[in-house]
This record gives structure tokens, sequence and C-alpha cells, in this order.
């Protein structure tokens, strides 16, 4: 142990008690954390990772069983007995959490919140705090921050929310700092503006941070040394140049390649020529969503699609890629009539899909089907996935229940699934399986077009890179047209032949795979390139550009063949 | 833990199947216990009335009038003479028909209201739920009242006029309930394989809203059960000389002073009825809680 280790961590086991029995969540665990130094944790779901964090915390539910040690500033922190501890939890660590909505009281102001802990610890009286809260938002760069003391959490974005919260944290000058996925709640944008803030503080202020993260490109862009878990133990420690650069373990190995990267196999696009009959097209589609104020006025109109137009050819696939907020998921839904569109049409097949109605509608319904984000709702919980996955076959085939049967096994066994799963219930599938499972329904009705509303951010990424290929495999064997809505650059690059780019409501870019991502036009489009981080430690950070406002952008003008970018 | 979206799955996820887990869960809890033991006892009586019952509850003079509890009778005897014991164990029998048939009547139709204006949206929604609201507005009792006044007293006019005034809360429960179930993406993907409404309300939304609902209606029946026995003792329900138990509270009453017992045992067992159906209505809920499942 070095003069200059800040915590030392010995053999860290966590037992959590679930019916009447002890699972163990962390298993013998053991790291050191040095000053001005940012160890990162990562892991996928059920590795331990956020346990280690909330033992360290003293967050853990009760009958949970620790043991080991840890220390910090010659203190076990983990003899919990103590008042002494108490206090060095309270005013050594600090922690900042994912949700940064959820961590804020909603009913006390920022100002109040802020200076709480100050004067709890009989740190300084409220001027003193109060002063010492707006030196701090402004070092977090929350701009005008006297006027903020003030303000109420739901009057900050969730960025400056997760900022506040970081300031808040840094008010009582901790010695470290536990971060719990910080930025996963956050656009790749804000991510990246906040990743860049707590490796400026941890460089100026020399304490030290453990970063609970499941995001490689997170890890590579702010982390020193890496800790990789799986199920509740360490699989391997390094710098983080090594580990990128030459993992030992398999799983790590594994885990890396998993990883989509924005350079890089990028799927080689396929052409598809203009035809005149274009399986999917979408015209001047717009949406507004009113928010009733009063008893008898509509006010607060949020456009949430402005003149929308694109078409999608037979056999391509058509990433829409934007932020929240964007309108990409409002547009899957208007395509799907989920939710009705205030004008505009959307052309299926040579039909007018939106002027449909009644029995006719929902025989025209079977040639686009859609596959839903959350793979634990997207499923019926009462029906058996067998059931599941026939109705769409009962529906629009009057065929036999034995018929019937055979087309479920087929098509379970199509997303790598054994026929014999039929009859259990969504609850005893994992998140993977249910999203196989959501994809083979949709896949029941024959469909043309598949429209999927970020299939995969909701999983882990070795999850998303099996469900990925398989979604690349099944629209090669069906030549299916996809609709794919995503966050993730990334993940665009693998499987899509064209991409858009929204915001707010409009298609900032529009253009093949590779010129969006390798040759991007639009100030937006850059930006959110810039932003998302990358699993490469080695190479040389991209320059973060600032979001551009964008009002209202004007008509997409065609730059080169097929790219098209908003003027 | 810590992910972007684990959602635990619900509420509805893992009471699907009425699970061994189920029962034991309920027993292992106190208001479940004792709320289940009452209420079986309740069911052995009213099933069990003809054996149980040591005679005739309506036969006047089965031994001297106004007799108090002791060995022959256990109960005592009313103001003809007949044997309380009988008339409280046939009465239980009234008791829960009344608030087996009431309570299925309004959560049916309540239900089906709610569903409907939860899937349909819209204008149907508004009329559906504002009229629900206006009923809302006025005490149930004072709408079970208007009922009777318009049909006339008899047990099945009072147990239909308590069925109607209890609509309005069973249609905006399973209407809240299913607003929660037709925003789930699994409601949005069958529509999308173009399920049409009666497939989407009777088999996606009722199953689903159905555990909820029997939560509700559980604690419901002992409403349904004060509310009759109340129509009763006002003389609006139940006639002579039928053994119900508002109808025995209401006829004893001029006799509080010289046989108290004759007002305390039909009283007695109403509260002892509603408490257990209270109990047992927490109990479900506490058993089909996932926050509750593992303790």
């Amino acid at each position: 142990m070095t003069s200059t280790s800040l915590l030392d961590v010995e053999n860290l086991s966590v037992g959590l008690r679930s019916n009447r029995s002890m699972t163990t969540v962390v298993s013998d665990l053991s790291f050191h954390l040095k000053q001005s130094e940012i160890l990162a944790i990562v892991g996928e779901s059920g590795s331990g990772k956020s346990m280690t964090a909330k033992a360290l915390m003293g967050l853990l539910p009760a009958g949970a069983r620790i043991t080991g040690s840890a220390q910090f500033k010659d203190v076990d922190i983990l003899a919990n007995a103590d008042r002494n501890v108490q206090a060095i939890r309270g005013t050594g660590i600090g922690m900042i959490f994912q949700e940064p909505m959820s961590a804020l009281n909603p009913v006390l102001t920022i100002g109040l919140q802020m200076t709480e802990a100050l004067r709890v610890h009989g740190l300084a009286n409220q001027a003193d705090a109060n002063k010492r809260a707006i030196e701090m938002l402004d070092r977090v760069g929350i701009s005008a921050p006297h006027t903020r003391l003030g303000q109420y959490p739901h009057e900050f974005s969730g960025g400056m929310r997760q900022r506040v919260m970081i300031a808040m944290t840094m008010l009582l000058e901790p010695d470290l700092i536990i971060a719990d996925e910080p930025t996963t709640a956050l656009d790749v944008t804000v991510q990246a503006q906040i990743l860049d803030l707590l490796k400026e503080i941890v460089a100026e202020t020399s304490i030290g941070m453990l970063l609970i993260t499941h995001d490689m490109g997170v890890v590579a862009e702010t982390a020193d040394r890496v800790l990789v878990m799986k199920q509740g133990s360490r699989v391997e420690e390094a710098g983080v140049r090594t580990l990128f650069a030459d993992p030992m373990a398999p799983y790590t190995k594994a885990l890396l390649a998993a990883v989509p990267r924005l350079d890089g196999n990028l799927s080689s696009p396929s052409e598809f020529p203009d035809s005149d009959a274009p399986i999917l097209e979408v015209r001047n589609l717009e949406k507004s969503f009113s928010k009733k104020s009063g008893f008898w006025r509509t006010q607060a109109t949020t456009k949430a699609l402005k003149n929308v137009s694109l078409s999608v050819q037979e056999g391509e696939t058509l990433a829409i890629v934007g932020e929240s907020g964007s309108g990409k998921s409002t547009l899957a839904r208007a395509i799907t009539r989920l939710l009705t569109v205030d004008s505009g049409r959307v052309i299926v097949n040579n039909q007018d899909f939106l002027a449909l109605k009644g029995q006719s509608l929902r025989k025209a319904r079977s040639d686009i089907q859609m596959i839903f984000q959350d793979p634990y709702s997207s499923l019926d919980p009462r029906f058996k996935i067998g059931r599941t996955i026939e109705e769409p076959i009962h529906i629009h085939q009057n065929i036999e229940s034995s018929q019937a049967r055979k087309r479920v096994d087929a098509l379970l066994e199509q997303v790598g699934l054994t026929p014999d799963m039929a009859d259990r219930y969504p609850h005893e599938f994992s998140g993977g399986q249910r999203q196989r499972i959501a994809i083979s329904r949709a896949l029941a009705s024959s469909p043309k077009i598949i429209v999927a509303d970020e299939p995969t951010s909701a999983l882990d990424v070795s999850i998303q890179a099996q469900v990925l290929d398989l979604l690349l495999r099944l629209k090669k064997e069906l030549s299916l047209t996809m609709l794919f809505i995503s966050h993730d650059l990334a993940v665009v690059g693998k499987i899509s032949d064209r991409v858009a780019v929204m915001r707010s409501g409009q298609i900032l870019e529009l253009g093949p795979t590779d010129r969006i991502l390798l040759d991007p036009q639009h100030p937006y489009t850059i930006a959110l390139l810039s932003a998302a981080p990358s699993p490469d430690p080695e190479r040389e950070h991209r320059l973060r550009v600032d979001l551009p406002h964008i009002k209202d952008a004007g008509p997409l003008r065609e730059i080169q063949s097929g790219h098209w970018v908003a003027t | 833990m810590g992910e972007i979206t684990v959602n635990t799955p619900g509420l509805s996820a893992e009471s699907t199947q009425a699970s061994p887990g189920f029962w034991r869960r309920l027993v292992r809890t106190p208001n479940g216990f004792i709320g289940l033991l009452i209420v079986t006892i309740l069911i052995v009586c009213a099933f069990g009335a003809d054996f149980l019952a040591p005679y005739n509850p309506t036969k006047m003079g089965s031994g001297p009038r106004f007799l108090p509890p002791g060995s022959d009778f256990l109960l005592g005897t009313d103001e003809f003479g007949r044997d309380m014991l009988s008339r409280i164990l046939y009465g239980s029998r009234l008791t829960l028909l009344i608030g087996a048939v009431a309570v299925g009547i309004s959560l049916t139709a309540g239900m089906l209201l709610g569903m409907v204006a939860a899937y349909c949206r819209g204008w149907i929604e508004t009329v559906l739920m504002r009229s629900a609201d206006i009923l809302f507005s006025f005490t149930e009792t004072l709408i079970a009242l208007a009922c009777v006044a318009v049909l006339g007293p008899s047990l099945q006019n009072a147990v239909l006029a308590v069925s109607i005034a209890g609509i309005p809360f069973y249609a905006r429960t399973c209407y809240s309930a299913s607003l929660v179930e037709v925003s789930k993406p699994y409601f949005e993907a069958s529509i999308a394989a173009g399920a049409g409404p009666f497939r989407m309300v009777f088999h996606h939304l009722l199953p689903n809203v159905l555990p909820t609902m029997i939560v509700v209606a559980t604690l419901g029946v002992s409403t349904a059960i004060l509310a009759a026995a109340g129509l009763s003792f006002l003389g609006l329900g139940a006639q002579p000389p039928t053994p119900e138990w508002g109808y025995m509270l209401a006829g004893s009453r001029d006799y509080i002073n010289r046989a108290p017992w004759l007002m305390t045992i039909p009283g007695i067992a109403i509260a002892i009825t509603v408490l257990g159906f209270n109990l047992l209505g927490d109990g479900f809920r506490t058993a089909l809680d996932p926050k509750e499942r593992d303790r």
C-alpha cells in the first residue's frame, strides 16, 4: 500500500437475501484507488458493479451481508456501526447517481439542497454556503449561477441536473467520488460534456474517482485503470491502454469485440436505386402534441414532426438517428399508425396507409410490424409466448391450430430459440431472449416492413451484438425492409444502408451510411459524431464540437447523389 | 443493477398464474390469514346452514320468546320465539349472496365501462367517465335509496340498487388500471399486428387488469353487504320473515332494553363479516404485490 493510496478494498463480498437464501452478488473483490486516478468498474447487468458501489456507500438494502474491508483515510468504512464512519462517508466520499431527476428533491430549490449538507455538517453558515454554492455552479459550467439557487429541479434539463448533482457533491470537497453510471440517462452530446467535466475535476483537485459503467466507450475516454467484473468477481484489471490493446481474459476480449465501433466494419451499404415505387413513402408528415392548460384553451403545442418526408426501397434498411426529443420515436409510431398525425401521407406498398379504416386497416397492418425498445413490457405477461407469436397468424390467416403451431415453432427456431419454449411465460426469459421473441412475433405475419424502435438499447452489449447479428441475418434471409430507430451511431453503422439524422422533429441530413458517418456535412451530425465515445483510448480524442443552435432547418438539398443536407 | 431500463416485471407479470406461492404468501400475512379464516367460516355457515341450524329460522315458537342465550338456544330467541342461531346461520347465506351478486353485477358492468373507455379514448371516454364522475358526486347510499324508491322495496331490488350504486367506483378503478396497460408496448404491438377491439379488450386488457380488480372487489364485498344491510334496516330491503341481518337489526330495535342480544348479535355478525372481507382484500393486495414477494 503506497502512501498515495486513497481507497483499499480487500476481499469484499456482498450477499443479498432473496427468497430466504443468500445470493452472493460480489465475491472476494480487491482493488486499490490512488489519488487523481479514475478507476472504472465495468460489467454487464448482474456483474455486481453497482453493488460494490452501494456497499462502499453503505446503501445496501437491510439484510445484506458484507465481509472484507475497505480502508479509506485509515478507517474501515465497511464497519458501518461507527458514527465516525458515517461522517467520513458524508464528507469524504461523494456519490453521483444515474438518474439526476430522482436524486434531487423536486419540491426544494436547488440552493436549499446544495447548501443543506454544508449546514448540516456545520461547515458554513447560510450566506457563506450560498456563496460557495454559486461558485461551484459556476465551476461546473452552469450559466448565470447566482440566479439558479432559487430554481427548482424541473427548471433544469437532464444534463444540467447532473451538473448540479456534481456541484453538490463537490461542495463538500470529498477526497473520493463514486459515480454510478453518471451519464447513462443522458444524451450522447450531453454525456460528452459531463465526462469532460468529471475528468477536469479529477485533474484539478487530485481526488480519486470510482466510475461504475457498462459502456466501454465511456471507459476508454475517461478511465486511467479498468476493473472488469462478471457475476460478482473480478475478471481482469489493467491500465486502460493495456486493457484495450491487449486484453488478457477471454471475457474481456468478447466484451470488447461486442462493442459496436464507429470506425471499422461499417456495413457495406447496398445501393438501392430510386425506383418509382418505393415500398414505404412518407410525405410531409406533421404531428404536434398539445398540452391542455386552462379550461378552454389548449396551449403549449410542441411540434414533434415538422414536414418529414422520406422513402425506403424494398430490402433497404434506413436508420433514423437522433437524441431524445428528436421525434424519431414519434415518426416510428406515426408510420405504424399507433398515433394519428396532423397531416401528411404514409404510403405502404402503393396503398395510402393513413387513409385505411376498419377491416382493411387491420389487414394492411400485417405488412408493417414493429419491434419495441423494452423487451420486458412488449410481451403480454399473461400470454404464453407461443400464444403471443401465434396471435398475428390467427388474426390474418385462417389456418388450423396445428398449422399455426408449426409456424410458431419455425419462427422460434428462426430467431435462435427452441420450440419447447413456446409454453413458457415472458417472465421466464432473459432480456435478450424476450427481444428475440418480440422479433419473431413481428415476423409472424410475414411483414414487408419492420420498424424497430431502439431494439437493442435496453440490452447488455454482448446481447446487443447477438440481436444485431440476428436482425442482419433475418434481413438478408427474408429480404426485409427495415426502419431502424436508434440514438447510437455505432449500432447504426453496423446495420443500415442509409441514415437519416433527426433533431427537433426535422430531418437534418440523409444519405448513405458511410457518407454520413465518415463525411458528415450538417453541423449537428458533426457534433453528434464527435460526442460519441469511442472504445479506443489510443485514439486522439476528437475535438468536441459545441451543439449548434438550430431553430428551424431549411429544406433538404442534395449535395451529392443521394446525400441530402438541410440548409 | 443500475442498467438503463431493467424494469422489474411488474405486478402483472408474475401474478399471472395463481401459483402455489400466491396462497402461501396470502396465509403468511396476518391480514390474509385471519380474513381467509373468517370468510371460510362464513362460506361453511352459508352452505351448511341446513345441517348446522338447530331449528327452522322462520318457524315461530321454536322456544319461548325473548330467551337469553343459553344451552338450548345458544344465541337466544327473538320476539316470536325463533332461534337466533338458526336465523344468523341462514342470514349468512343471504349476506354472502347479496355481497357476491351485488359486487358481481357492479364489477362486470364497471369493468366493461372502464375498459371500453380506456381502449376507445376520445368522446366515448369523455362521456363514460364524466357520467361516472356525476354518479360519484352522490353518496352511494343515496343512489341506492333512489333506485329502491323507483323499483319498490324488496331484497332483490335492494341488491340491484346496491349494484347500480357501485358501478361508478369499479368503472373508475378499472379505467385507471386499464390506462396503464393500454400504454404498454405489448398492447401497441398487438394493435400493430392487426388485432381488433374485441381481442384487445378481452384477450389482452381483461386478464391484465383482473388481479387489481379482484383485490378491489374483495374490499367492495364488505361495502355492498353494509349497504344492503342498511337498506334492509330502513325497511327497503329484505321483508319479514326473511332472516336478513340488516332487517333483524331493525326489527329488534324496539326491544333493545328488554333483549339486547337481539340487536347485538346481528350487529356483531355484520361487523365480523365486513372485517373478514376487508382483511382478505388486504391480504390479496399484499400477496399480489411483487415488492412484498420475498418477505
